[in-house]
């Protein structure tokens, strides 16, 4: 069922408010201490959430402000639900970590372990808020992890029946291709709103087989399709507040759509070929991304399956890559190339003629596909390492 | 095999970064962080005269780290504060994530201390807290602190 959207600019403002819960608890003022007025249309419903966040032993610690419910002034049976991203210095608990398992999310779908984590520990607060006076429409806002855990909060609201519309900034993927089509169904694909800027490199994690969820547009892009890679990008008021501007969703969808996203195998090579050019260029990502869950589909292994067998996200890609290579004709030849084109965007373009069938063995795939992934985030690596 | 393959990143890793695969900056990310915008501020009566000689605390946190200044307010009831901005550490600035900065600015008037602001900047550009305009500020020295202004306060936009 449509239901009636924030504007972009509003749903932009409170992902950005929910943020002073790092520095104050009341959360009166937290809502008027953020920049914009979004206090003089919406009222704080109940305390601050805390939620815990971490991993490992760390994973326990609660003492931190993630989330709040806010109620539409003069009209509080509109709601919506407000999640908080990381700080700097816990990003890397998150997307930088190859190995962070996978666990069955709603309706047997499979979800990031770590995301479904922090979802879990709010979820009862937030469920107290909603359920406490009548809802009969749920906004959930997050940027960034917030992102993620909002796109399980308005599944999860969505199955149980509510009227939910979800508004994503910079999010990473949150789960597997099952669960992206799980929050097309269950929200409505109208009512899903994922904004990202190509140069932002947090919706590029985790790699492949974790996937957005399905939009008609594939998202919406702000910001252009040039320019490199820049954690800049990713924020919130200095970026993403910014590019929606005054805009509405028509209008964001439409400057963004320059590029289709539902094209095949070739389109998609052909793409990463002129992009990859310039080593580095956040467009030959994107394409190169584009190219390879398309080859990956022709391959046809259930994602499922292999699961069993392969013990983290990389060696899965890897596994699944193989068998691509292993298959005889346009498939063995494309994923070859696509091989070509990823050596190429990581500035080892001689490595190009290099590669036969014969070498792509399942380490030397995995290699490459990891120093896909470091040359994504190896700063954020040195920068703990560095600390630690 | 694995450990040539290990050095083999190291170097490359080595090498990304060297060529600027990835780069801190960009259009939306100053190279500095302003913490606190200046600030021109007028502290006034309920009436509008102004509140003279009245000392003015301004602070704030990011982090953990603290700090802060004072100024007092001139005959007309004007005050002013610098901007305060700092150089982000090399490794910081390749982070994405927020941190933001809690501001504050309190009067010391005879009647009792008043939280005039009380805001969360959580972009590093400058001007940030008025939208690029810069802050030039209106504030009440006996007024409730409350959300009816710009941030928590007593302070609006100055429109003089």
């Amino acid at each position: 069922m449509p239901v009636t959207a924030l504007r972009p600019r509003e749903s932009a403002l409170m992902a950005n408010m929910i943020y002073g819960g790092l520095q104050l608890d009341d959360p009166d003022q937290i809502m008027a201490g953020a920049v914009g007025d979004l206090n003089t249309r919406w009222a704080p419903v109940g305390d601050t959430i805390k939620g815990r966040s971490g991993v490992g032993p760390k994973f326990m610690k609660r003492n931190s402000n993630f989330a709040m419910v806010l109620q539409r002034k003069g009209a509080p049976t509109e709601k919506a639900v407000v999640i908080r991203g990381t700080q700097k210095t816990s990003l890397r608990d998150w997307l930088t970590n190859g190995n962070m398992g996978v666990t069955p999310g709603p309706g047997g779908t499979v979800v990031h372990m770590g995301f479904n984590r922090v979802f879990k520990s709010i979820l009862p607060d937030v469920d107290a808020a909603v359920t406490g006076s009548r809802t009969d429409l749920l906004h959930v806002v997050g940027h960034s992890l917030g992102g993620a855990i909002a796109t399980h909060m308005a599944t999860h609201y969505a199955l149980a029946g509510r009227s939910v519309a979800l508004y994503t900034y910079g999010a990473p993927r949150p789960g597997f291709y099952d669960f992206s089509r799980k929050v097309r169904s269950a929200v409505g694909p109208n009512n899903v709103y994922r904004v990202y800027d190509l140069r932002d490199p947090v919706p590029m994690v985790p790699l492949f087989p974790f996937f957005h969820p399905n939009s008609p547009s594939d998202g919406i892009r702000v910001g252009g399709s040039t320019g490199r890679i820049s954690v800049g990008a990713h924020d919130m008021e200095s970026n993403y507040i910014r590019q929606v501007g005054e805009s509405d969703w028509t209008a964001l969808t439409r400057e963004g759509a320059g590029y289709k996203s539902h094209q095949g195998l070739d389109y998609w090579l052909e793409e990463a070929g002129r992009a990859t050019r310039i080593p580095g260029a956040s467009l030959g990502l994107w394409a190169l991304g584009k190219a390879l869950q398309a080859l990956l589909k022709l391959v046809a292994v259930s994602v499922q399956f292999v699961i069993g067998v392969a013990a983290t996200t990389l060696d899965l890609m890897a596994w699944l890559l193989t068998k691509a290579v292993e298959m005889a004709g346009k498939i063995g030849s494309s994923a070859l190339r696509w091989i070509g084109l990823a050596l190429r965007w990581l500035g080892r373009g001689a490595y190009n003629a290099g590669v036969t069938a014969g070498q792509v063995t399942r380490a030397f795939l995995r290699y490459v596909l990891d120093l896909m992934t470091r040359a994504i985030f190896t700063p954020i690596n040195a920068a703990i390492n560095a600390f630690t | 095999m694995e450990r040539w393959l290990a050095r083999g990143a190291a170097v490359l890793l080595v090498l990304a970064v060297s060529f600027g695969v990835i780069t801190a900056g960009g259009p939306a990310m100053a190279k500095e962080i302003v913490l606190f915008s200046a600030v021109d501020g007028r502290l006034v009566h309920a009436d509008g005269s102004p509140a003279t000689g009245v000392r003015i605390s301004r602070n704030w946190r990011r982090g953990s780290r603290e700090a802060g200044d004072e100024a007092t307010t001139d005959g007309t009831g004007r005050f002013a504060f610098p901007e305060i901005a700092e150089t982000p550490g090399f490794f910081a600035s390749l982070l994405p994530g927020s941190e933001p900065t809690v501001q504050r600015m309190t009067a010391h008037a005879e009647s009792g201390d008043v939280l005039l602001w009380q805001a969360i900047k959580n972009s590093p550009e400058r001007h940030a807290e008025l939208e690029g305009k810069p802050t030039k500020i209106v504030c009440r020295v006996d007024a409730e602190p409350g959300d009816g202004g710009l941030y928590w306060g007593t302070c609006v936009a100055d429109q003089d």
